[in-house]
């Protein structure tokens, strides 16, 4: 008798009701889910003040200035998935909530300014 | 904490991640603890298997709702993007305590030394011992000038490489217990944003203190990278 490799033949249980594998899924945090357009996808998460990647193909679809977003100037290139498209990329854009980006960079803005403090401090000789 | 940049020029690398708890914008997280249901926020004295920082507050189909942290059945579940690269540089504030936004306090000169080499204040740089800390001038002659601290008494810092100038009564210094690689831990301040610049020189959490910008009370800084990351060559 020949034999061949194993198959589980066991019947599939489908469950009714709210914990059907298909609406686990749902929750996963696997990026967009396959019903939203990028669009609506990156709209979400600019609600939410989230950190938003786009790769190349993607960056130049979003205006950041309309959803209170600003560029990462610091560091205009960012490696991860792309929010837009899903794929790993290393040139991706990155994108702050603008409140949030104060909080997370020291931007050249800053550097320059404190950079003129510190003169003026040593010129009139004391910082503040 | 900001990310300020890395070691070798490299982009910020950012990955999403499940979170233990509702962490704060900025704050170092770490491997997820036994029994946790994913990465876990640090303390103000461990960083130990470091994941990377926090750069956002999570992102799911909630739309217009920030995603809380919640073991509820059908409640979303809580991802935030990480900065993971190991050799991140990250700048953080020098405070007088645990409190964030605490400014440094100033020491004065209470007695002078002609040869630049004693910095005597009323604090007791002993207790906390600042011994391979750094001291700096905030006004005076030596303003802008700091120096490793070599020795210390329960009232003055001693230093090898004099200031310039000499210290005059009057003129005001700060000091911190970091120095370039040669303190291998900062303490963070409660909210693990900042770091707590009252505590003792290798006291704290797992960081290798890269450089200091030293200027006022409450404007100065230390540049440090997370030492003991699982992405890292050593965990």
């Amino acid at each position: 008798m020949e034999t061949g490799p194993e198959v589980n033949k066991s019947p599939a249980v489908i469950i009714a009701g709210k914990n059907t594998e298909a609406k686990e899924r749902m929750k996963e945090p696997r990026g967009r889910p396959v019903a939203r357009t990028s669009g609506g996808w990156i709209h979400d998460l600019c609600a939410q003040k989230a950190v938003v990647l786009l790769c190349p193909l993607c960056t130049h679809k979003f205006n950041p200035g309309r959803l209170g977003y600003v560029k990462d100037r610091c560091f205009p290139i960012a490696i991860g998935k792309c929010d837009g498209c899903d794929v790993m990329d290393n040139h991706c854009s990155a994108y702050f909530w603008e409140e949030t980006y104060k909080e997370l960079r020291d931007t050249p803005e800053e550097q320059r300014a404190r950079r003129k403090r510190r003169d003026k401090a040593i010129r009139i000789g004391h910082f503040d | 904490m900001k990310f300020y940049n890395t070691i070798g020029g490299s982009a910020p690398h950012y990955r999403r991640y499940k979170v233990a708890a509702a962490h704060a914008v900025g704050a170092p997280v770490i491997r997820t603890a036994a029994g946790a249901t994913g990465v876990t926020i640090a303390t103000t004295t461990s960083t130990a298997n470091a994941i990377g920082v926090v750069q956002d507050n999570g992102a799911d189909y909630n739309a217009g709702v920030n995603i809380p942290y919640s073991t509820t059945q059908g409640d979303v579940e809580a991802v935030y993007k990480v900065i993971i690269n190991p050799d991140a540089i990250w700048r953080l504030l020098l405070n007088e305590g645990a409190t964030d936004g605490t400014a440094l306090t100033v020491r004065t000169v209470s007695t002078a030394a002609s040869d630049g080499l004693v910095v005597t204040t009323g604090f007791d740089y002993s207790s906390p011992q600042m011994d391979e800390g750094t001291v700096w001038c905030t006004s005076g002659a030596n303003v802008g000038q700091s120096r490793k601290i070599t020795s210390t008494s329960t009232t003055a810092a001693t230093v090898i490489m004099p200031f310039l100038n000499d210290t005059v009564v009057g003129d005001t210094f700060q000091h911190a217990p970091y120095f370039v690689g040669n303190s291998p831990f900062v303490q963070l301040t409660s909210n693990l944003l900042n770091a707590d610049n009252s505590i003792a020189v290798g006291s704290g959490a797992g960081f290798s203190v890269l450089d200091l910008e030293l200027n006022g009370v409450s404007d100065s800084y230390v540049l440090a990278i997370l030492i003991d990351h699982v992405f890292g060559v050593s965990t």
